[in-house]
């Protein structure tokens, strides 16, 4: 078994038909009898305390069937992945706009609305905290009693001053990265229902349901197993939906009104009080020899982490682990800072620490070759750690390194090999071009410390065809064609023979979120794991039947036959033949798998989820035109060489590879979340500014595969990694274009025209 | 967002009956992309929608007579060309979709920047449904299709309690969203001359991004040239760079007759700095929309000196 028919198949996904059809529907789009309208009472302001809050008005309201505080948070009135800080609903102080303080259910979505704007709360406002290093210092007023440091690493290895003193090559500088937004298609929407013995079922788009589901029982006081968390495939996440969004207001309403409830943000709201990407400064200073070997890197990162930690801890520590990148880097001085402030909220995002630092550590590196005279892809082939070197924590490189793979690729891309040429033909004499290149390692998997598992189910279903269930959620990334993919070359069947579940806590087992690049790899593990279950139990029962022993069974072509046997003979029974003669033994025909993931040959004490064993690798390259009269930047075409592994569906690669591209685009270019004082000064996609389709280059993907042994048929995570050093191929190849070294993105084109004209 | 009642009037006399009546209360809707965000966002709460989009007399494109026409007039007849300056009058009613002015013949012909505008508004569906009154009726100093009728000294129709009068287009902004529009009134089109056959034309406008994007300036510019390097009859107008969309005198006094270099063209075109006073907003500083009216008259002029053809924005 497992020859791949299927895995490496350019499969169509298996969710297409229902999403082109609209069959597949948004959790915003599910309606139940009898349905409520939710909806929550943001705080009027950035920081201040709660002195009173009044609902008696909203109460006496036509139509309002609950208005909910504080008080009637049955559990514990707290979320959060790491620590629950965040309150559900806000007692005694507001933290950021968007803390919620009341929920309101009524029979119509206005008169839910109307109902909040009758809740009288009494504030006494206190200063903004929005200046993370200001943040930081003893004076400021602080965000939580504890202060306002949230979590603090620092990593030393090897003499940095040393290093530093003997170089020939020191750069410094400071970078600034912006507040990115997911700008998932569904805002954070669902709905809950409960029936008559109080089970409640939450429908939301989420990356954990399991997690979600523990988080609601935490805070409803209540077995976890009386709540159900379905996701969906579409609307769309990035990270955004990995902490807790409506789902606990959901529930709580469901409970309290004993009715369907709903609840929809709208864009602004979710704008307000959403996850964001951290904005971080960083300090960074790197040392080379004049041969232009790396010698040290020292790193300062202040991560914004605004009110709340949710995942800001781990964030900060993935920076640290990436901001050395894929280089041999003997002398490292690695120090960060998650700090509270009241700048919204920041947590999981596509990339998680590593898209910041991978702009600052990419620029730098480029400005070293420059120094040193050095070509710029050279650079990074010389000092690429190898399987087998120790990387900058200190941990060995033992699984599969794919750098120097993903380098040669770029060094015969088009862009790359005829870049004097291109350079040579701007579109008008006022156009500069530019050619840039970046690379990365990205972690994959919750890293040392974080237990990281998975499992899956296999169920022979009557008509022979066999029901897969993995919970990480399909939300967009197509993982459960990948999964359905390695399923069918596991079973030997056909793709269309799999049935996937997935993100729904009831039907599945706890497989893990899907993030961290880990779904594909931990389901794949969980599923040949529970393939190879599945194949004993149909051994078995073949077997009998065809009066064979076990061992002569083989499996393929949808069914089992008789080994010795001469092809034609009669001694095959298809699965659905299988499924026929279970049943009528009353067998029920289904195994479990499960997996643990393998981890680095050392941690980092006190810091979880550093270092990771797996990493997955790329290298993008742009082509830029820079306007020198406006400073816009256009980018005219991207190569993008992941190294997944092994590319279970080149399509979905692709896929992945062009999103990513695009999101790491409008990270360089255009994306930030502008807050103010704590107020929110881009609240909607006509000021928060992403590409359209006309702003998007045109994007080869170049698949080189370094198959991670460890992996389900070679495959480790790649749904990251493609969106991160895109960002610093653009901003290298605007100063290859002009001269202007971007170090604070967005580079606007008024940022980029100021730049020029500063530098000319 | 109250609820509101919609009515469809037959004609104009009608439309303009409802909204006489209901006074500030009403509001017309025409492609409903600018107000529908409005109401949604509680800018605006009217009760009354008066839903224009059944008058199709006002979806018209036409060629006038050499003479300017009555306001409101219907003309089928044949029009022939004076002469040079005194060209044929186009009327382009309030209810036409960006797209369509876009792809209008006689637009294109008469008024290529126009067009030009209308092609790189928002995105296709916002062109499918805006339209030429919704833009200037909302009166915005980013507004696209304000700039080129500048240019042209387009003048705009208007029907009211009071019957049909005709505002000359520079008097019709009175401030940022604010228009001469008395209560009771409504667009019906807008009316300008052709340009000449020796006129050239352009349209910029520089976005956040190429398409969905609201302009941090534009700027239109008309204007015959006289030789390969020297234009005059110039007009130019910028957009997003004051309290409405201004007229450039400063620099259109010293282009006209000017023979042109790039260096010239590039002394000229700072001369915007004396005819625009932007304001910093979330989409652009104070210092930067100054410079780039400069700029992208500049890059238009370079694009006209050098005979490109491409002399319109991007986009779209
Ligand atoms: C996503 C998006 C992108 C956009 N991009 C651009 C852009 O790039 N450039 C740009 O200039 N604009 C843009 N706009 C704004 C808008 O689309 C245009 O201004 C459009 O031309 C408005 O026309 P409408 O028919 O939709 O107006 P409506 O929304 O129907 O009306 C707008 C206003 O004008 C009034 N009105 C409409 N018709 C008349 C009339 N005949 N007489 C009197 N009053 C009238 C209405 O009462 C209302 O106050 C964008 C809007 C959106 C939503």
């Amino acid at each position: 078994m497992d020859e791949s028919r299927w895995v490496g198949a350019r499969v169509a996904r298996i969710d297409a038909e229902d999403k082109v059809t609209g069959r597949l529907k948004f959790m915003s789009d599910l309606s139940f009898p009898d349905m409520l309208w939710g909806a929550v009472l943001r705080s009027a302001y950035p920081h201040a305390l709660i002195k009173k809050i009044d609902t008696s008005k909203a109460e006496a309201m036509d139509g309002v069937v609950a208005v909910l505080t504080h008080r009637d948070v049955p559990g514990l009135n707290g979320f959060g992945i790491v620590v629950p800080d965040q309150p559900v609903l806000c007692a005694d102080k507001v933290r950021y706009m968007g803390d919620a303080v009341a929920l309101v259910a009524a029979t119509t979505k206005e008169g839910a609305r109307e109902a909040l704007q009758a809740i009288d709360v009494e504030y006494e406002p206190l200063p903004v905290v929005d200046d993370p290093e200001e943040a930081m210092l003893e004076s400021s007023p602080r965000v939580h009693a504890d202060g306002n440091i949230h979590h603090h690493i620092k990593v030393e290895r090897g003499d940095v001053d040393a290093a530093f003193r003997d170089a020939a090559v020191v750069v410094e500088n400071t970078y600034y990265t912006p507040r990115q937004m997911h700008a998932f298609m569904e805002t954070e929407s669902g709905v809950a229902t409960i029936d008559e013995d109080g089970n409640i079922t939450v429908w939301c788009g989420s990356q954990h349901p399991f997690r979600d589901q523990l988080q609601i029982a935490r805070a409803l006081g209540m077995n976890p197993r009386k709540i159900q968390v379905v996701s969906t495939p579409a609307g769309g996440a990035f990270g955004g939906k990995d902490e807790i969004t409506v789902q606990i207001y959901l529930a709580l309403l469901a409970l309290r009104t004993g009715r369907p409830v709903k609840i929809v943000l709208s864009r602004e709201e979710s704008v307000v009080a959403g996850m964001k990407r951290h904005p971080m400064k960083i300090r960074m200073k790197t040392a080379a020899a004049a041969d232009g070997t790396l010698l040290a890197n020292e790193v300062r990162v202040v991560g914004d982490t605004g009110a709340y930690a949710s995942l800001g801890g781990p964030v900060v520590n993935l920076a640290i682990e990436h901001s050395c990148g894929v280089y041999r880097m003997p002398n490292v001085r690695l120090e960060g800072f998650c700090v509270y402030t009241n700048n919204g909220l920041a947590g999981a995002f596509r990339g998680f620490g590593a898209n910041q630092v991978v702009f600052a550590l990419e620029t730098q590196i480029d400005m070293i070759a420059e120094r040193l005279g050095m070509d710029k892809l050279e650079f990074r082939r010389k000092n690429a750690l190898r399987q087998g070197d120790v990387a900058a924590l200190g941990h060995t490189m033992t699984a599969s390194v794919g750098t120097i793979a993903t380098l040669d690729a770029a060094s015969r891309c088009e862009i790359w090999a005829r870049r004097e040429e291109l350079k040579a033909m701007p579109s008008a004499p006022h156009k500069k071009r530019g050619i840039g290149i970046a690379t990365e390692l990205h972690g994959c998997g919750l890293g040392v410390g974080l237990p990281d598992y998975g499992a899956a189910t296999i169920e022979l279903l009557p008509g022979g065809r066999f029901a897969v269930g993995v919970s990480c959620p399909e939300i967009g990334q197509g993982n459960t064609t990948a999964f359905a993919q390695m399923a069918a070359d596991s079973l030997g069947c056909s793709v269309g023979d799999i049935v996937m579940v997935s993100g729904d806590s009831r039907h599945t087992l706890d497989s893990g979120t899907s993030t961290a690049s880990r779904s594909v790899y931990t389901g794949g593990n969980a599923i040949r794991s529970a393939a190879a279950r599945m194949r004993e139990i149909l051994a078995d029962v073949a077997a009998e039947a065809l009066g064979a022993a076990r061992e002569e069974i083989a499996f393929g072509r949808g069914g089992v036959e008789v080994r010795s046997c001469p092809a034609g003979a009669a001694r095959r029974l298809s699965y659905r033949e299988i499924a026929r003669i279970g049943e009528g033994k009353g067998r029920h025909l289904k195994a479990e798998g499960d997996f643990i993931w393998p981890v680095a040959d050392r941690g980092l004490e006190g810091y979880f989820g550093l270092p990771h064993l797996i990493y997955s690798y790329i290298t993008q390259v742009a082509l830029v035109e820079v306007d020198t009269l406006t400073g816009e930047v256009e980018v005219l075409r991207a190569v993008s060489i992941p190294d997944p592994g092994r590319a279970i569906n080149p399509a979905g690669i692709e896929a992945q590879s062009e999103g990513g591209v695009v999101m790491g685009m409008g990270y360089a270019l255009m994306e930030d979340t502008v807050i103010e004082h704590g107020i929110t000064k881009t609240p909607n996609f006509s000021t928060y500014i992403i590409p359209t389709a006309l702003d998007a280059p045109e994007i080869e993907t170049i698949i080189v595969e370094e198959p991670e042994p460890s992996g389900p048929f070679g495959a480790k995570g790649i749904g990251e990694a493609v969106c991160v050093p895109i960002t610093p191929a653009i901003t290298n190849a605007i100063h290859d274009a002009t001269g202007v070294w971007i170090t604070h993105i967005p580079a606007t084109a008024e940022r980029v025209y100021m730049a020029l004209k500063e530098h000319a | 967002m109250r609820p509101f009642c919609v009515t469809v009037p037959e004609s104009v006399e009608e439309a303009v009956r409802v909204l006489a009546k209901w006074g500030p209360e009403a509001h017309v809707i025409a492609g409903g992309t600018d107000l529908l965000v409005e109401i949604k966002e509680d800018r605006r709460s009217p009760k009354v929608l008066v839903d224009i989009s059944r008058l199709d007399e006002l979806r018209q494109i036409r060629v006038e007579c050499g003479v300017k026409a009555e306001a409101g007039a219907e003309t089928g007849r044949e029009c022939k060309r004076t002469d040079e300056g005194e060209g044929d009058v186009v009327w382009v009613g309030a209810l036409a979709t960006h797209a369509e002015v876009a792809s209008s013949p006689v637009v294109r012909k008469a008024a290529p920047l126009l067009a030009e505008a209308c092609a790189h508004v928002g995105s296709p569906q916002i062109r499918g449904r805006g339209t030429v009154g919704g833009n200037i009726s909302t009166a915005s100093p980013a507004g696209d299709v304000i700039p080129p009728l500048f240019a042209l000294e387009a003048s705009v129709d208007v029907e009211g309690p009071r019957g049909v009068r005709s505002v000359d287009v520079e008097s019709f902004f009175v401030g940022p969203k604010r228009s001469a529009l008395a209560p009771g009134e409504m667009v019906l089109g807008v009316r300008f001359r052709e340009l000449g056959p020796n006129h050239v034309s352009f349209f910029r406008k520089l976005g956040q991004r190429r398409s969905l994007a609201i302009s941090v300036v534009s700027v239109a510019f008309a204007a015959r040239k006289v030789r390969p390097d020297a234009f005059d009859d110039v007009r130019i107008a910028f957009g997003a760079v004051a309290p409405t969309v201004v007229r450039a005198r400063t620099v259109e006094k010293a282009l006209c007759g000017k023979r042109l270099d790039p260096v010239m063209a590039r002394q000229i075109s700072r001369l915007a700095f004396r005819d625009v006073m932007p304001i910093t907003d979330i989409r652009g500083s104070q210092a930067y929309r100054q410079e780039m009216a400069c700029n992208l008259l500049y890059e238009g002029l370079l694009d006209l000196l050098s005979g490109s053809p491409a002399a319109g924005a991007r986009g779209g």
